[in-house]
């Protein structure tokens, strides 16, 4: 059992170091979404994301192709990481309990 | 954590590294061999075959790349998350399933600093005597 619980406390600590690097991570990262605007046969890309109870609209510039396909990256990126980090939550929740009962 | 979750991510790896021409460059060592000595029928019997949420990769010496890959990239299109340890630039990469680390085998005096595989755009970890691991070719396993 105690071997057993030793395993539960080095996966505890993992997930909490797991925890960190994905906040770490997302914090590097912009949020929101890319959305383009077509103002007079020209299109303009717009950061949205929420601040509190409104969405932000953010010109992101006068953007070359690939600038814009490399935000849209790291905006993917930012919800793969949030989607992550949400599961690791879960799973540190549920080794939390395991090694408790 | 299900264990059909954690294959599913491991064999992603797997592809993804064997697309990007590293597979045959790496070594896979550590509990989850077993699973694949088993999967790929090497291991009959009864054996157990537990596993951990670590899954290692041996990188061994030297190193043959005949091109750079972004392994990090790779790492990150499935999810996972550099973890850096200390100021050395070492890292491993977890996933809320599995760590994965990238481990050399340690030659001469060894060095406390990780060592950098360019190749892989990777840090490793060395230790000592996976060399033994590395070195023994199929002869010596059948």
């Amino acid at each position: 059992m105690k071997v057993l619980k030793g395993i539960l406390k080095e996966e505890e600590e993992r997930l909490k170091e797991a925890v960190g690097s994905y906040e770490r991570e997302i914090a590097k990262l912009p949020k929101g979404s890319v959305q383009l605007k077509r103002i007079k046969e020209r299109d303009y890309a717009y950061r949205a994301y929420r601040r509190g109870e409104r969405v932000v609209y953010e010109y992101v510039g006068d953007l070359k192709p690939e600038e814009l396909k490399e935000l849209k990256k790291k905006i993917e990126l930012r919800q793969r990481y949030e989607k992550k980090l949400r599961e690791v939550r879960v799973n540190l929740k549920e080794m939390k309990r395991m090694i408790r009962d | 954590m299900t264990k059909s979750v954690q294959f599913e991510i491991i064999f992603e790896i797997l592809k993804r590294f064997q697309a990007a021409g590293v597979l045959d460059k790496l070594v896979l060592v550590g509990s989850w061999c077993l699973y694949f000595y088993r999967y790929g029928s090497a291991l009959l019997g009864g054996l157990p075959t537990p596993r951990t949420t670590d899954i290692d990769f041996l990188v061994p010496r030297p190193f043959r790349f005949e091109k750079v890959t972004d392994v990090p990239a790779i790492l990150e299109e499935l999810g996972f998350a550099p973890t850096f340890h200390g100021m050395s630039g070492l890292a491993v990469y977890d996933h809320p399933e599995l760590r994965l680390e990238f481990l050399v085998p340690e030659i001469g005096r060894g060095s406390s600093e990780p060592v950098a595989i360019r190749g892989l755009q990777v840090k490793a970890q060395g230790i000592r005597y996976l060399n033994f691991l590395s070195s023994c070719d199929n002869n010596y396993i059948s």
